[in-house]
């Protein structure tokens, strides 16, 4: 039987036709399809009622925010919705997409992730009419992705095992830090991978190398996420996180933890969030862009981000995390760059030096 | 009439498995040498067995899978050997109940043994650790967070699954062997190394292999201690790969290519360690009288063992999961973290959409995967081990083919053959059938082992002679067969009821809108630092498991006749000195 596999395995390797499934349709333009823009609320909400239903992969802290503002706010509307990290949405939306198969209207993800799918030309752009609404620093030019949140990430530390923590980047390389610092794992498109990719710029590539090396001496734990992170740092499994602000700021007041962000006199701490991006061929289109118009909504979707403790993507709008006067966020686009351009190179680099 | 049904519905539930089975393989083996997820992709390449072979952490993560796979399997057969032995063999006291004590871990929902044993036993900030250095001034030297902490709690959590391959050889041991052994003049201990152990060999031999293939193949002490921990796996690899979009999947197939050539030999080991079945019949036509080993120190010794065991594998973690749920937030750092408690966890728990429906779906799926596994395998253990059909190695072969693939890579290769065939994804994709599909394959193999483990107990004779007084076939699996299996058939409903309700590696990828499981939802709620909520959620959902359990034991209970006093004659001294007949011994030993 396994060689029977083996042979159909050969046949169909040999057989195959060439791919145009990926693609498909009118075969897009050179850098993903347009799809219909609006420029008036009314008359996308009158399209997207024409369709009704919208399927949808976001992580589950929003559900219960902007899922349901959502869903209260057109109650006639279908939302199927499925709860993955952004990473899985991303995988999911791969072998969706690259298999034919047009089932997701939506997905959130990190921007980082983005590059791989326009490069097949598998993403939609779509302009909405609280586009102008965006933060610039966190803005798509192509209008492929949709920022749900600008979130900021911070070193987090348990103040029981740690009274004075690492202000930069580069202290985590010393030694009297050795095993005590969790982060998410930098293979994928998560905080681990942006974070070790910050100093690349201003380090340039040898020192950034060594840099890495000397990180992974210290031996640092990884978590599936930043969540999962800031739980390790809270139970007290590890001392110090790089995790989201916001989960700082929603713990208990009792929890024995303090945040810094790092690298305040350089580059600055991390910025940046998830986002949403509508596929290229997605069923529902109209829908999808009611989404991002009401996920960029100051009075809906806003409204969901500040419940759940993020910062908002806007402009003039507060709420969500309240960061210390003068901290210094990174631009994202400026500082990641080089990873946003070339992240096998740092996959690789990542693989090598900790042994992933 | 029944006989070509008979014979149909075999050919049939062949075809069909041995197609569920291959195709998704043949799909994998396709992509693992495709740079996208399209089969229609031209050409092939090895870039990805390239990448994969020429990468030291592959191998890094190989030399840690064989020593954690390896040692946990041998740690679980230990284990659960000995608790079997001692149950079926030793004159240990309450047997009734300790029989059932080690079965008890299954219960726990997924998710709960890594938590609770990290919360106990993580070096520094473990409950284990406070203790010692509050109390005596020592520390826990002991860290989960460790190979030795991976290989502990698969150890712990797997031998229950040792256990249950193990009861009933050793149970059926007759005790004229045991008699005729010592009457001969040998001691306990050669009784035990040249006929007992060789007795219950190919059972052993079945477990160590059967568990070193599930603990490779699983991946949640891979991901939530051995990521952490610094320890990679090849499981754990592909988790993080299919998180990874394009390119990551193929890299999967790849890996999980190579995956497959060494389960493949397992496989084959297992079918060469059983393939002589008939050699350990012990239940015949004639009475069987199983062996008691009368051990007035060591019978306390092993209670006492059996008790701890079951303090660490499940009044522990469920203890420390309770306590956990009615946290606001868990943390050990500051010394003793259970005070402050709440019932917010619950309600935020009842208060997520996902979780009402996840219970739903899980029940359901484990409802019909359990009834699913129960025909699927017992009529593929009973064509091979007890019929004279051309089928039989066949069976045997296809019935032990998933247990090769892990229930992760499965989930790969079936959502991407339901996405490849043109037609089938808009009918299947994203629906309850679909992970049914994986379930039921995933534990076709344990079904046929537990299913197995009773058949070959089951002499030929005794359907040879239902066959000689005229009775059909039909009426032959319904007056014999199914009566001395049925302990057996409601023992896999129970374990794959449970089993099922806790998978996550064979569903995690075909997860979609409407279609969410327990299992997902927990580590949703684990990867979102939802720890305390996860306890809560853990506790809720034992329900389920708890309730159909509780029903099929009293099933059982109640369908078991017992003969009234009035009804049974007197017996005279030279009969009731008589050895038992076989189905009374029969409804003793279970």
């Amino acid at each position: 039987m396994l060689v029977a596999a083996c042979s159909a395995l050969v046949a169909l390797s040999a057989c195959s036709d060439p791919a145009t499934g990926s693609t498909g349709g009118s075969g897009g333009t050179a850098a993903g399809v347009t799809l219909k823009s609006y420029s008036d609320a009314a008359t996308l909400e009158a399209d997207a009622k024409k369709e009704g239903t919208l399927n949808i992969f976001l992580s589950p802290d929003f559900e219960p925010f902007l899922v349901q503002g959502f869903k209260a706010k057109y109650t006639w509307a279908k939302v199927n919705y499925t709860g993955v990290q952004p990473d899985q949405a991303a995988a999911k939306l791969s072998a969706e997409v690259n298999s034919g198969l047009n089932e997701t209207d939506v997905a959130g993800m990190y921007p980082t992730a983005v590059g791989g799918f326009t490069a097949k030309n598998q993403l939609a752009k779509v302009e909405v009419p609280n586009d102008a609404k965006i933060l610039p620093q966190v803005q798509d030019p192509n209008h492929f992705f949709h920022p749900m949140t600008n979130t900021s990430n911070a070193l987090i530390y348990n103040t029981d095992q740690v009274q004075t923590p690492p202000t930069t980047l580069a202290e985590l390389a010393d030694p009297k830090w050795a095993s005590k610092l969790v982060i998410q794992t930098p293979i994928g498109s998560g905080t681990g991978s942006q974070v070790f990719a910050m100093p690349y710029q201003s380090y340039g590539d040898a020192k950034w190398h060594t840099w890495l090396d000397d990180l992974a001496k210290n031996k640092p734990s990884f978590a599936d996420s930043n969540s999962s992170a800031f739980a390790a740092v809270l139970r007290g499994d590890r001392a110090l996180c790089i995790c989201n602000y916001h989960d700082y700021t929603n713990a208990p007041k009792t929890a024995p933890l303090k945040a810094v962000f790092w690298d305040q006199d350089t580059f600055g701490a991390l910025g940046g969030g998830v986002g949403a991006v509508i596929t290229q061929k997605a069923p529902h289109p109209a829908m999808a862009a009611l989404w991002m118009n009401y996920m960029l909504d100051p009075d809906g979707g806003q409204k969901g981000m500040v419940a759940s403790g993020r910062a908002s993507s806007l402009v003039g709008v507060g709420g969500g995390d309240v960061l210390p006067p003068g901290t210094k966020i990174a631009n994202f686009n400026e500082v990641l760059a080089d990873l946003i351009k070339r992240p096998e190179y740092y996959q690789a680099a990542y693989k090598k030096a900790f042994g992933l | 009439m029944f006989r070509r049904f008979y014979g149909l519905g075999v050919v049939a539930a062949v075809a069909i498995l041995a197609a569920a089975v291959t195709i998704p393989i043949v799909i994998l083996l396709v992509l693992s040498v495709k740079t996208t997820v399209s089969i229609r992709e031209r050409g092939a390449t090895f870039s990805n067995f390239s990448a994969i072979l020429h990468d030291p952490a592959t191998w890094h993560s190989i030399e840690n899978t064989l020593v954690y796979t390896v040692g946990s399997a041998f740690g679980a057969v230990l284990l659960g050997g000995l608790m079997a032995w001692a149950i079926a063999m030793v004159n240990v006291p309450w047997r009734g109940f300790l029989r059932v004590l080690p079965i008890c871990v299954l219960l726990l929902p997924p998710l709960v043994k890594d938590p609770a044993w990290i919360i106990a036993f993580s070096h520094g900030n473990g409950l284990m650790d406070l203790f010692l250095r509050d109390t005596f001034g020592v520390r826990w030297p002991f860290d989960v967070y460790s190979m030795y902490g991976m290989i502990s709690v698969t150890s712990v959590f797997g031998a229950p699954f040792a256990y249950t391959i193990l009861l009933q050889p050793f149970g059926s041991i007759d005790r004229s062997m045991v008699e005729a052994s010592s009457v001969s003049g040998a001691q306990l201990g050669y009784t035990l190394r040249r006929i007992l152990v060789p007795m219950v060999r190919p059972a052993i031999v079945s477990a160590i292999t059967f568990q070193i293939i599930t603990i490779a193949g699983g991946f949640e002490t891979p991901i939530l201690i051995g990521t952490p921990g610094g320890i990679p796996t090849f499981m754990g690899q592909i988790y993080s790969l299919v998180s990874v979009p394009v390119r990551g999947l193929n890299i999967a197939a790849a890996q999980s290519s190579i995956y497959l050539l060494l389960t493949f030999a397992m496989v084959s080991m297992y079918l060469l360690a059983t393939r002589n079945e008939r050699r350990f019949v012990s239940i015949s036509g004639r009475g069987h009288d199983p062996v008691r080993i009368e051990a007035p120190i060591l019978r306390w010794v092993l209670t006492a063992g059996i008790l701890l065991y079951a303090i660490l594998g499940f009044l522990g973690p469920l203890l420390l999961t309770i306590l956990t749920s009615f946290l606001p937030f868990y943390s050990a750092s500051a010394g003793n973290p259970f005070h402050d408690f709440t019932w917010a966890n619950y309600t935020a728990v009842f208060d997520e959409p996902q979780v009402i429906l996840a219970i739903k779906t899980s029940t359901f799926i484990a409802v019909v995967t359990a009834v699913g596994v129960v025909l699927v395998g017992g009529l593929l253990s009973y064509v091979s081990l007890k019929s004279k059909s051309r089928l039989r190695r066949v069976c045997e072969f296809i019935g032990m083919l998933p247990i090769a693939i892990p229930g992760l890579v499965y989930s790969v290769g079936l959502l991407l053959t339901v996405l490849s065939i043109p037609g089938l994804a808009p009918i299947a994709y994203g629906t309850k059938g679909l992970m049914i599909i994986g379930e039921i394959l995933v534990f076709v193999p344990l079904a046929m082992r537990l299913m197995s483990s009773a058949m070959i107990q089951m002499q030929d004779e005794l359907l040879e002679a239902s066959r000689m007084g005229g009775a059909s076939m039909a009426r032959t699996i319904r007056s014999i067969v199914l009566p001395l299996l049925r302990p057996a058939i409601i023992y896999t409903l129970s374990v794959t009821f449970v089993l099922s309700y806790r998978e996550l590696g064979a569903v995690v990828l075909l997860v979609a809108q409407n279609t969410v499981v327990v299992p997902f939802v927990s580590l949703t709620f684990w990867v979102t630092g939802g720890f305390t909520m996860l306890a809560a959620l853990n506790i809720v959902t034992l329900v389920a498991p708890l309730a159909v359990v509780g029903l099929l034991a009293w099933v059982d209970r109640v369908t078991t006749r017992v003969p009234s006093r009035q009804a049974l004659p007197t017996p005279s001294a030279e009969a009731a000195a008589a050895p038992p007949t076989t189905l009374a011994k029969e409804k003793e030993l279970v």
